[in-house]
């Protein structure tokens, strides 16, 4: 029981991250990023460069790739997102989806379509002898890196948007663009710094399933479903809540296989996320919006 | 000494549709105008107008003699203007105190930080209802209080232009007297104020002058006190007949 409940956190963290960079963007901009799923290919692969093919720990090769997705994210805000501001949110989500098939084909294109892995010293995993009597923990040393990088992330995020100048800069934005400008926020600065934090917490993201699996061209594809309905779960408006959402839906999926067959998981987890929205569709923590 | 605020032939209006037509508005260093006007005279158009959240079709606005009509809103916010909306005021989401702080930290970004306490200090004595609400979230507030932060957001910001779009739309006459107390108190420290307010016995009693706008054009332009017995005022405002009270 304590193994699966783990094992749910830790596949919660894989998704809180990326679910975290979705909700950030749409809360500041209102829509609905489609690229993120490729974003996430596209930082997992920058990472590989440093750790595999540069030959870097991937420590190192984290540390630069991070930022590096970042950069890349704010790049493509002025490229795409920033001639397009001002249009409806639909725009926006259909450019979003010219923005993925572009990364996703640069990435296939120079990387292939083969399954590839970081380069990561294999380790015995650890046990905890003393929780045998709750059925035992194995955690392995993946599992030991994402729950120390899932975590630092968020805690770093966490600060940065409830104490920092830029965080106060970027709720406000969030909450009334109009107003933040005549106090003097300005709205290019911080929907870049926003990208810059988006498109890092997707390549961490990227990172984390990488190391958990395998990198191909596709696997940010495969966690774009559970990445929106994270952020839906939370409330998609709320960045903070989207961790929640993917937390909540790692351990429904992992609690599940104890009733059914573990590869009918992820069914599970969208019909908690179903039945929440049919009692409350603005999410645990999001606000009703009246349109009138 | 050039005017704080001019206005020179202003039109603006929406969608190709100009609700202004030819507004003209001299207001003084440190003066008070108060501009009133029926439902649809294009007040709150005027104020967006002069803030820069709308773009003029014709004319032109100076701050303080620099001309500002191709400035955003943010540009003008530098140049020493602060705005205050009718609605949505607050970030609702944040703490007062996060308010306030948002006010003033990104037009003063390398001031020190007893730069920042003196000025909250000195906001806070000019509105202290809201001094131990600080830790608050303002979407909390009553709509009084919520009004007090909004003015005090954007004091914090030094503006040498204060810009109030209705201020006591919503409050009950207790609260909208509470308010214009603060507004009265703010108007003595020497600030220049333009606003619009519906209720004109209030308004006016912060101006010094009077400004009537009726179908997007200046029709009467006075002393404040002057203006309140003026029975051009009645005409054209509220459309009744001398000798009734103008209280709204």
């Amino acid at each position: 029981m304590l193994q699966i409940l783990f094992n749910g956190l830790v596949s919660g963290l894989l998704v809180a991250l990326p679910a975290l960079a979705l909700a950030l963007s749409f809360s500041i901009l209102r829509f609905a990023n489609f690229a993120l799923g490729a974003m996430l290919t596209l930082g997992a692969y920058v990472i590989y460069f440093f750790n595999v093919v540069l030959g870097w720990p991937i420590q190192f090769a984290a540390l630069v790739g991070i930022p590096l997705g970042g950069l890349i994210a704010v790049a493509v805000d002025w490229l795409v997102y920033l001639p397009l501001r001002g249009r409806s949110g639909v725009t926006l989500l259909v450019a979003s989806m010219g923005v993925a098939l572009v990364m996703e084909n640069a990435v296939r294109f120079a990387a292939g379509g083969t399954p590839l892995g970081y380069d990561v010293e294999p380790a015995r995993p650890t046990r905890f002898p003393s929780l045998d009597v709750l059925g035992g923990l194995r955690v392995n040393h993946e599992q030991w890196l994402i729950a120390a990088v899932g975590l630092s992330s968020l805690v770093v995020v966490w600060a940065l948007f409830s104490y920092s100048r830029l965080g106060r800069a970027m709720r406000a934005v969030a909450d009334n663009a109009a107003l933040a400008a005549v106090r003097g926020v300005s709205l290019n600065r911080t929907v870049a710094a926003m990208w810059f934090v988006s498109g890092a917490l997707a390549t961490a993201g990227g990172l984390l399933i990488g190391l958990d699996a395998t990198l191909d061209p596709q696997m940010g594809w495969n966690y774009l479903l559970p990445v929106f309905a994270a952020a839906i779960l939370g409330g998609i408006d709320k960045p903070m809540a989207a961790v929640f959402g993917a937390l909540v839906m790692g351990v429904a999926s992992e609690l599940s296989t104890l009733v059914i067959p573990s590869h009918y998981r992820t069914v599970v987890a969208f019909g908690v996320l179903a039945a929440l929205l049919l009692v409350r569709p603005w999410g645990v923590f999001g606000q009703a919006r009246v349109t009138r | 000494m050039s005017a704080a605020l001019s206005l020179r032939r202003v039109h603006a209006g929406y969608a190709g549709k100009d609700i202004l037509h030819g507004v003209d508005i001299e207001l003084e260093q440190g003066g008070a105008l108060t501009v009133v006007g029926p439902n649809g005279s294009g007040k709150s158009t005027l104020l967006k107008a002069v803030v820069g959240l709308l773009t003029l079709s014709r004319g032109s606005i100076a701050l303080d003699g620099k001309p500002v009509e191709a400035l955003n809103a943010l540009a003008r916010s530098r140049l020493g203007l602060a705005y205050v909306p009718q609605e949505r005021n607050v970030f609702a989401n944040l703490t007062v105190g996060d308010n306030l702080r948002l006010g003033w930290e990104f037009l003063h970004p390398r001031m020190e930080a007893s730069a920042w306490r003196d000025r909250l200090d000195y906001v806070l004595q000019l509105f202290p209802e809201i001094r131990d609400r600080l830790s608050v979230s303002a979407g909390l507030l009553s709509g009084g209080q919520r009004q007090m932060v909004a003015i005090a957001s954007a004091l914090m910001q030094t503006p040498s232009l204060l810009v109030l779009d209705e201020p006591s739309a919503g409050l009950s006459p207790r609260n909208a007297a509470l308010l214009f107390e603060s507004i009265a108190r703010t108007r003595a420290t020497g600030i220049t104020l333009l606003m619009i307010e519906q209720n004109v016995k209030l308004g006016l009693a912060v101006a010094d002058r009077g400004l009537v706008l009726v179908a997007g054009q200046v029709r009467l332009l006075a002393p404040a006190h002057e203006l309140l017995t003026d029975d051009r005022l009645h005409r054209l405002y509220l459309g009744t007949q001398p000798g009734v009270p103008v209280t709204h």
